[in-house]
């Protein structure tokens, strides 16, 4: 069993994850083996949402039906089930859940059944309705935002905000992906048709803002990014190592950044504060989860673990700046004065400055929305107006 | 040209806590609530959890190792304690651990624990923002209703709830944490019994 979720709702709904004595999924046929599932409360009374051997709603495309057949039946597609539910589910104050789970294809040939295809996603539903859940991602698919070929294949704990968005770390393979470009974080949105939209916010081996480097991990294959967090209004804090060479791993300095929608990542505390350097870093309690661990560190603001991030857009961290462990830590809080100061930080290095007014040129005349300050469809000296104020309102 | 670090930056940095400053020496986890208001678990000659109680700047300690959390019906030191968890609203909840002698006999005494020589007395500590302390939301000595029994927690061998297991608090102030009760303690006493405090 593990430590519960609790949202704010008045029947204090809480999510968990617990297991069985008995094994019931077949998957192991193992008669030792124990089960895994994913419970929900309500007013103190538990309901099982999934356990291992369940169904896991996997949608897939039907193959069209053979006119010339006689008995024609639908195509039942594959039948996937759970084979893994034992991680870290998350809940908001409406009672919407999500978790990571892995699953099997489970095919019967001649008089067995088998389970094979292993596999994996991320599932968001109400509360105990079952009925209600929908894959937001699993392995194998195209990962939003990279090139084709650059598939998911596996998962941090996502987290999840008051309007069912969700964060998480993902874990890519496929075309062109390596030891120095294989973990990613995304942000998905509910579609309002039942599905949800992916968005890419950061990658290994892609530029750190704020930094001379890169998003790189510490060892090989290792992530550089911890577990994010959400707040009401779809920013994402995460932490993430950087290196200055994306060629070689090793950390070149930990440090926290802020994705906020529309506007991209800025840099909240990375390789200077204060003027000093920054020796360590820790959002949370720092601790990452995913696949094969078992630390829920990150939050979504309607948990009940508590948030390093508020819905002000506020970030807590600890910060040590000095290399003698005793010396020089604190507790920080970072702010944003203006949405505009994130706004017109084109390059994301902290600063609004000379460097994004030559950016904002050479965007000029191009249809780049990022670029397009006040809005009005044109990027244009209305647009540097704005620059140039937030170069000098401080 | 070389630029100050905070001109033109786009986050403005307030220092809630730092070392060297009222004693600290280290800090830990740190979380905010939606008034920008903080807790942590920090070092201060020994491991405890702050929150800033209403102004910033102004930290409360909620609980500290050596220092009794007021569990049970004596006085005894706390000996450990989780790191916090805090809702939106900045209310704090943590578990802790006092040691002592405590189930020995009367009304003290724990049903399930009374076979064991030593033991501790831990529960969940909840603070709401503006009360000058904690108060007990749970303990040992409690129990849980589920299908209609009374049933124990159970604090012999394992400290309660202090499993290193964090309980946390939701946006409505509700308290969940993981425990273990008396019913799953072979040979322990499965009958209702009354609270000790």
């Amino acid at each position: 069993m593990s430590n519960p979720s609790i949202n704010g709702a008045a029947s204090a709904n809480t999510v968990f994850y617990a297991r069985q004595a008995l094994d019931t999924d077949m998957v192991s046929n193992d008669p030792n083996n124990v089960d895994f599932g994913i419970y929900f409360t309500s007013a103190g009374s538990a309901t099982r949402v999934f356990v291992e051997g369940d169904i896991a709603p996997v949608p897939f495309e039907e193959e069209p039906m053979d006119p010339t057949d006689p008995f024609p039946f639908p195509d039942p597609g594959p039948d996937y089930r759970f084979s893994q539910l034992g991680f870290h589910p998350a809940i908001n104050d409406a009672g919407q859940v999500a978790f990571y789970a892995r699953i099997a294809e489970r095919v019967q040939i001649g008089s067995d059944i088998q389970y094979i295809n292993p596999s994996g996603g991320i599932w968001s539903g109400l509360g105990a309705n079952y009925g209600t859940y929908r894959l937001v991602a699993m392995h194998g698919d195209q990962a939003p935002g990279l090139p084709a070929g650059v598939v998911f294949s596996g998962f941090g704990d996502p987290v999840i905000n008051a309007t069912g968005q969700l964060a998480f770390v993902a874990y890519l393979a496929g075309a062109g992906v390596n030891a120095l470009n294989d973990f990613a974080v995304y942000r998905a949105t509910p579609d309002g048709q039942g599905g949800f939209t992916l968005e890419l916010i950061a990658r290994e081996g892609f530029s750190a803002p704020g930094t001379i480097g890169f998003y790189a991990g510490d060892l090989p294959n290792g992530s550089p990014f911890r577990d994010p967090f959400i707040n009401a209004s779809g920013q994402v804090a995460f932490q993430a190592n950087w290196h200055s060479n994306p060629g070689s791993f090793g950390s070149g300095g930990p440090g926290i950044w802020l994705n906020t929608p529309g506007v991209g990542n800025v840099a909240v505390a990375a390789r200077r504060l204060f003027g000093k350097g920054i020796q360590t870093i820790s959002l949370g309690s720092g601790e990452a989860s995913g696949a094969g661990q078992s630390k829920a560190a990150s939050s979504g603001g309607q948990d009940g673990r508590g948030t390093a991030l508020n819905d002000n857009g506020e970030v807590v961290f600890v910060v040590r700046l000095q290399a003698i462990p005793e010396l020089d830590r604190r507790v920080v809080v970072a702010s944003h004065p203006s949405p505009i100061m994130l706004a017109t930080d084109f390059n994301a290095d902290g600063f609004t400055d000379s460097g994004d007014l030559a950016l904002l040129f050479e965007a000029f005349d191009t249809q780049n929305s990022r670029y397009d300050i006040n809005a009005d469809g044109v990027i244009d000296m209305r647009d540097v107006s704005v620059v140039l104020n937030a170069m000098t309102s401080r | 040209m070389r630029r100050s670090p905070h001109a033109h930056a786009q986050f403005t940095y307030r220092t809630v806590a730092q070392s060297g400053v009222a004693g600290f020496t280290d800090f830990d986890i740190a979380l905010i609530a939606n008034n920008g208001l903080t807790s942590m678990k920090a070092t201060q000659g020994s491991e405890g959890v702050w929150a800033e109680n209403g102004v910033p700047g102004n930290l409360l300690t909620l609980a500290k190792v050596g220092v009794d959390s007021n569990f049970g019906c004596q006085s005894e030191p706390t000996e450990a304690i989780t790191r916090p968890s805090m809702n939106s609203a900045g209310l704090v909840t943590l578990a802790a651990m006092e040691d002592g002698l405590i189930f020995s006999a009367g009304a003290c005494s724990n049903e399930c624990a009374s076979s064991t020589a030593v033991q501790t007395w831990s529960g969940i500590l909840r603070w709401n923002p503006g009360s000058p302390a904690p108060s007990v939301a749970m303990q040992v000595s409690d129990s849980v209703q589920h299908g209609g029994v009374t049933i124990p927690f159970y604090p012999a061998g394992s400290p309660g709830f202090f499993d290193g297991f964090v309980p946390r608090i939701g946006n409505s102030g509700s308290v969940t944490v993981y425990d273990k009760f008396c019913l799953n303690v072979p040979g322990a006493p499965r009958a209702p019994r009354s609270l000790a405090r």
